[in-house]
């Protein structure tokens, strides 16, 4: 009897990460995320994640690919991979041959803030394509004879 | 293997299968004449119009032809640039066209894009050439005998993971997890494995000829009767491997750790 009651809770728990961010888009996440992110990970991604660093990767570009797709279908089932793979990574860390590049984040952060996170680096806006390198930057402001 | 509307290709074979047909037919076209198997050997138009070209003075001077020549070399000049154009008008159009977007190849409900999140995927023989699969959760997945040739899998989690008999030439996937993954007999060739983990994983028999495993984590992998020859291994973590009888022709192993390994040189 105890197993039939547990069964429906464990697929709906599963399902949950399989359906992607239930708080796209919601304005209420998107300030939580928005403070979730500047207490926790702005110190590696950039203030605001608009201010990408060496230090870890531009969040911004998750979505890069799921972006150019035009149909809506394969657009959601697309982000809902990338949401898959980004609570996956935050819980569990970046963990590669014994090095930490990033600690898991279970435990210290809720789901619900994790997918906040999510919801509020899809509001961030995208950097604009560089048309000058440092080197005609600095030919512009050092023009030799 | 399924069919997506909307400019999505039912398999990355079709698609490349297409482009060839296209490049083809742009060769054809130019040059249709040139296999007539007519009794009168029919010329194709360029050469007709290269023919019935008067002996302008100028003409061809910026190719290195005088007035007045036809040489074998003016011929073999035009043909060259005929092709080319023919060859790069149909990748040309793909380029210009910016609203095309990707194509998405699924197979076996596993939609192979980066992130992809085809854990235990059934991928056995699957052309996956040139993919990005960079960040894809394939833990557990069977791969076995799949075409990953150029593939990216940076990042990607292939943990528990069946490869055999992959072909994974030119394969990118620095900072990806092969731990206890089967990869025999896997052709690794040139591939770019830095900081890969491969702790535990079965290589025995694979080709890594050339293939870059700098910081790798190779603990307890089994190499046996692996080519090697010209891998590097700068940094890895050989510890507790076993090399025995592999090929180690021009291997540097600088920097690694080969604590407990068998049959790896003791001369670094």
């Amino acid at each position: 009897m105890h197993r039939l009651l547990i069964l429906p809770l464990l697929l709906a728990a599963l399902s949950a990460y399989a359906d992607g961010n239930p708080s796209r888009g919601d304005a209420a996440a998107i300030a939580l995320g928005g403070q979730v992110y500047q207490a926790n990970c702005a110190r590696c991604h950039g203030e605001q994640a608009t201010q990408p660093s060496a230090e870890a990767p531009d969040l911004r570009r998750l979505d890069n690919f799921c972006q150019q797709l035009k149909a809506p279908a394969l657009h959601a089932r697309c982000l809902q991979d990338v949401d898959g793979y980004f609570m996956m990574a935050v819980n569990s860390g970046k963990v590669r041959a014994g090095i930490i590049y990033m600690p898991p984040w279970r435990g210290v952060l809720t789901t619900q803030e994790i997918w906040a996170v999510r919801s509020f680096i899809e509001t961030r806006p995208l950097a604009a394509p560089r048309l000058n390198t440092s080197v005609d930057t600095e030919h512009q402001q050092h023009p030799q004879h | 293997m399924t069919t997506l509307p909307h400019r999505v290709a039912a398999a990355p074979n079709a698609a490349h299968g297409h482009a060839h047909r296209e490049a083809d037919n742009g060769i054809n076209s130019c040059t249709a004449d040139t296999h007539s198997s007519a009794p009168v050997r029919r010329q194709p138009v360029w050469r007709m119009a290269l023919a019935r070209w008067p002996a302008m003075p100028g003409v061809g001077v910026g190719i290195g032809v005088g007035a007045g020549m036809r040489p074998r070399l003016t011929a073999a000049l035009w043909t060259t640039m005929l092709a080319t154009l023919c060859l790069a008008l149909p990748a040309a159009a793909q380029v210009v066209n910016g609203e095309a977007a990707p194509e998405v190849v699924v197979i076996n409900g596993c939609h192979l894009w980066p992130y992809a999140q085809c854990a235990n995927a059934d991928l056995r023989g699957a052309n996956l050439v040139g993919k990005d699969l960079h960040g894809a959760d394939l833990r557990g997945a069977r791969l076995m005998r799949a075409n990953l040739r150029s593939a990216n899998l940076a990042g990607a989690l292939l943990d528990g993971a069946d490869l055999t008999g992959a072909m994974a030439y030119a394969l990118n996937a620095p900072g990806a997890s092969f731990r206890q993954a089967v990869l025999a007999g896997i052709n690794l060739e040139t591939s770019r494995l830095m900081r890969a983990d491969m702790e535990g994983a079965d290589l025995r028999g694979a080709s890594l000829e050339a293939a870059r495993l700098n910081l790798a984590n190779l603990d307890g992998a089994v190499l046996v009767d692996a080519d090697l020859q010209e891998a590097k291994f700068w940094g890895s973590n050989l510890k507790n491997a076993n090399l025995e009888r592999a090929i180690l022709r021009f291997t540097i192993f600088p920097d690694a750790n080969l604590e407990g390994c068998k049959g790896c040189p003791t001369d670094w």
